[in-house]
């Protein structure tokens, strides 16, 4: 389901405060900074991904086929999404771009809508590399530790997770996550 | 121009004159030799097959990850080398595998593999973040088991993968292991003490670098094609760890009542591991032989969960400790004598017959007594039981010899004349890298008839098969020297994983990935050379350090004489003349002399080993 801005605005309270909660609790360590800005006009809420550590085997191909398939190597340095693993107790928390509806790193982003941009059709946030400065706000602007956007080593440009909205089967790391820990969930639902 | 695959650095490390440097991969053909036990080997065998002991400070301890190492799947394996402590009579050159998150860093923190020789004059550990590499004071840590190093190292090197060794490595107990995480480590061969005889306690490694891939699209549509034939990529074949291997009522209350969750190696999609959790005993993942005890505490799961707890923390082979304790069992108190080996009372002998052998409490005393006067090097059995029963002498002995066939290792899985002659050639128990037979050719024989060998002696009812078994043999060691070279994990490799034709050729999937990866085309027969070069190099390092003949080439008589090795084992005892016939047939498969088993020069040459033919000539160890 859509919402349009004019529905947004209407139900503004409950809207704001179930996102505010599905962000807070899909995500252990917490916001520490709020969203100041309105949303972008007429975009709809996007789905994201959620995190069952109760499936979670800690193996972290989440993150190897995440920077598979974004840069065609392996590394946990290139990832979209980092996995804190407690190995002594088998204790594994997910983080990732939590597709805020407020989005603090867009807000940053000093060529907005040329290099990151978001997606009107599905509200997806994603960086277009091309116009990307490397500037590094909207990492430092993301109100999660870690921050959900990074820049590249060595390309120095930002990258963050887009839902791999550029592939067909949707993305990479639910599909092969083999404990199925990771599912794609609407804006709305509760991780 | 960009490395694929390898990242073309070897970390050599200096322990007495703490020098650090990196030396090129080129200059041991990794092309050739692959990386893991292949690169290890040629390193070794560059260095001169020092003939020296163990525990010597020029006795290296190599640690090789290989070009496969950093991708997702069962690929992210390091290879440890070395002169092996565990060996009897003699030290041999082995390996030991291990898994963990410690192989991928090693290969994102940019190496190929680690060289560490010399000896440092005070307790110290490692650190490897990418470039920059330190040799740190490690007195800190020095007393303190596997979890608590790894805790504490934690907290300076955050995310960073640990190998570390408990009380055993640094008490120099020759079956002790270097453990990654929980349950992972390179156990056999007795490792951890040769860390331990070089004052260092651990390496910590943390990598923030890539494995580039050469052909990314073909990999990524390999996976793919694995993940949707639902094999190891979603899980399916291998899963020992949900169900502890020591089964009944043990098993049936820990999968109920103690599993936290599934747990596997960094990057791999194969979940083979528990995690269980038992509050007062300890928490931590186990996949198969930490299944050890269970075989022994008479139901008790508390018995068995701290039997494999207290021995990972004080870092002690587990599958040696099996050994440990078939051979208790055996010799009981008659021969031996309780106060010999250190022990107030054996559960299984005294409290035979009784519900859990005695309770709680009296398993927690004997693992006690047991385990940390192995730890501290005062138990006769810190030296394994190879050594204690030679010191305990020949009656003791004689219960040794049934139990463990070759090279002071215990039996694991001899159920065929094809893996009573892969263990009769080797330099430890290589089973745990050549499952294929009894996982395999040996039950399966449409696998075994495909790839044109024998099989199917394990199918309804063991047989004893010594016809055309030379290439069963010879077939499995290269794979075998493939898989720890690659490296792929064995339980992903298993042939029985891939039961069904196309996939069902395991040949095609290593070489199609490995082609992907390196860029270089791994033809299945250029493949399968590579791992008949390593096979044969491991042969030439085994020749002029140890001076490897066709004598040595065998298992105890006692194997010749009667049925022996518990239930994974022959169906009949072996036949000396028509095993010396058969041995005669595998020496020429493989173009090494019938005459003394050591490699042939047309073999060597033909395999591109000119340079190991002259070696061999001018060490006069050649024909």
């Amino acid at each position: 389901m859509q919402i349009t801005r004019r529905e947004f605005v209407a139900g503004a309270g409950t809207v704001l405060a179930l996102g505010a909660v599905s962000n807070l609790t899909a995500c252990a360590p917490v916001a520490t900074k709020t969203a100041t800005q309105s949303p972008p006009e007429g975009v709809p809420i996007s789905t994201r991904i959620v995190h069952n550590p109760n499936l979670c085997a800690g193996c972290g191909v989440c993150g190897l086929m995440c920077a598979f398939y974004h840069e065609k190597e392996y590394g946990h340095s290139l990832a979209r999404n980092v996995l804190s693993r407690d190995p002594f107790n088998a204790d594994f928390t997910f983080h990732v771009c939590q597709q805020c509806t407020s989005p603090n790193c867009y807000f940053s982003c000093p060529k907005k809508d040329v290099a990151l941009c978001v997606d009107k059709k599905t509200g997806v946030k994603y960086v277009n590399t091309a116009e990307c400065l490397g500037c590094g706000s909207c990492s430092s602007a993301c109100p999660f530790t870690p921050p959900r956007a990074n820049v590249h080593p060595v390309k120095k440009v930002s990258f963050m997770c887009d839902l791999c909205r550029d592939r067909k089967d949707g993305p990479i790391c639910v599909e092969y996550c083999t404990m199925h820990a990771l599912r794609k969930v609407s804006g709305k639902e509760k991780g | 121009m960009d490395r694929y695959g390898w990242t073309g650095k070897i970390l050599w490390v200096d322990l007495t004159t703490k020098k650090i440097n990196a030396v090129p991969t080129s200059d041991y053909e990794p092309e050739k030799y692959l990386g893991g036990v292949g690169l290890n080997t040629k390193i070794f065998w560059e260095m001169g097959c020092p003939k020296v002991d163990a525990f010597d400070p020029d006795s290296p301890l190599l640690i090789s990850v290989g070009p496969m190492t950093g991708a997702a799947g069962p690929f992210n394996r390091a290879e440890v080398c070395g002169i092996a402590p565990q060996s009897y009579p003699q030290e041999t050159f082995a390996y030991s595998g291990i898994g963990g998150k410690i192989a991928s860093e090693i290969k994102y923190a940019g190496y190929d593999g680690l060289v560490i020789v010399g000896k440092s004059d005070q307790p110290v550990y490692l650190s490897i973040v990418d470039d920059n590499v330190e040799i740190q004071k490690a007195k800190f840590l020095w007393g303190l088991d596997t979890f608590e190093t790894q805790r504490a190292l934690s907290k300076e090197h955050p995310k960073a993968a640990v190998l570390t060794i408990g009380p055993a490595g640094e008490n120099l107990c020759r079956v002790a292991i270097i453990l990654n995480e929980t349950a992972s480590a390179a156990g056999q061969g007795g490792y951890g003490a040769v860390m331990g005889s070089k004052n260092l306690k651990a390496i910590v490694v943390k990598g923030t670098g890539t494995l580039k891939v050469a052909r990314p699209d073909v990999l990524m549509k390999l996976q793919k094609e694995r993940m949707d034939a639902n094999e190891w990529l979603k899980g399916g074949a291998q899963s020992w760890g949900r169900y502890p291997l020591c089964g009944g009522a043990i098993a049936e209350e820990m999968r109920a009542n103690r599993l936290k969750r599934m747990a596997g190696c960094h990057g791999c999609t194969y979940q083979c591991m528990g995690f269980y959790d038992i509050p007062g005993i300890g928490k931590g993942a186990q996949m198969c032989m930490e299944a050890w005890y269970g075989w022994f505490s008479g139901g008790s799961s508390e018995g068995y969960w701290e039997g494999n707890i207290l021995s990972q923390k004080l870092g002690i082979n587990n599958y040696e400790l099996m050994g440990i304790m078939s051979w208790l069992l055996a010799v009981r108190y008659g021969i031996v004598g309780k106060k010999k080996l250190g022990l107030t009372s054996i559960p299984m002998i005294d409290h035979a017959g009784k519900p859990q052998l005695g309770g709680k409490r009296v398993h927690h005393d004997f693992l006690t007594e047991l385990l940390y006067g192995m730890a501290s090097g005062k138990s006769i059995l810190s030296k394994g039981t190879a050594r204690a029963a030679e010191s305990l002498g020949p009656a003791a002995q004689k219960f040794f010899n049934g139990i463990f066939p070759a090279r002071g290792y215990i039996q694991h899985h001899i159920e065929n004349v094809g893996s009573a002659l892969h263990w009769a050639m080797d330099t430890r128990d290589p089973y745990s890298s050549c499952h294929d037979y009894s996982s395999g050719f040996g039950p399966y024989p449409k696998i075994a008839s495909y790839f044109g060998l024998p099989g199917g002696d394990m199918a309804g009812g063991k047989k004893m098969v010594y016809d055309r078994t030379e290439y069963q043999t010879a077939w499995v060691q290269n794979h075998q020297s493939i898989k720890n070279s690659m490296p792929i994990c064995e339980y992903a490799s298993m042939p029985y994983s891939f039961l069904h034709p196309p996939a069902m050729d395991i040949r095609i999937f290593e070489s199609s990935v490995l082609s992907a990866v390196t860029g270089i085309d791994y033809s299945v027969d250029r493949l399968w050379e590579a791992g008949d070069r390593i096979y044969t190099l491991r042969r030439a390092v085994a020749v002029m350090r140890e001076n490897r003949s066709r004598e040595q080439d065998d298992l105890s008589q006692v194997w010749f004489e009667r049925r022996v090795g518990g239930a994974e084992s022959l169906a009949a005892p072996l036949d000396r003349a028509k095993w010396e016939a058969l041995k005669n047939r595998f020496y020429a498969v493989r173009g090494w002399n019938p005459a003394n088993g050591r490699p042939a020069r047309p073999k060597l040459e033909q395999l591109g080993m000119k340079g190991v033919a002259d070696k061999l000539q001018r060490a006069g160890r050649l024909e």
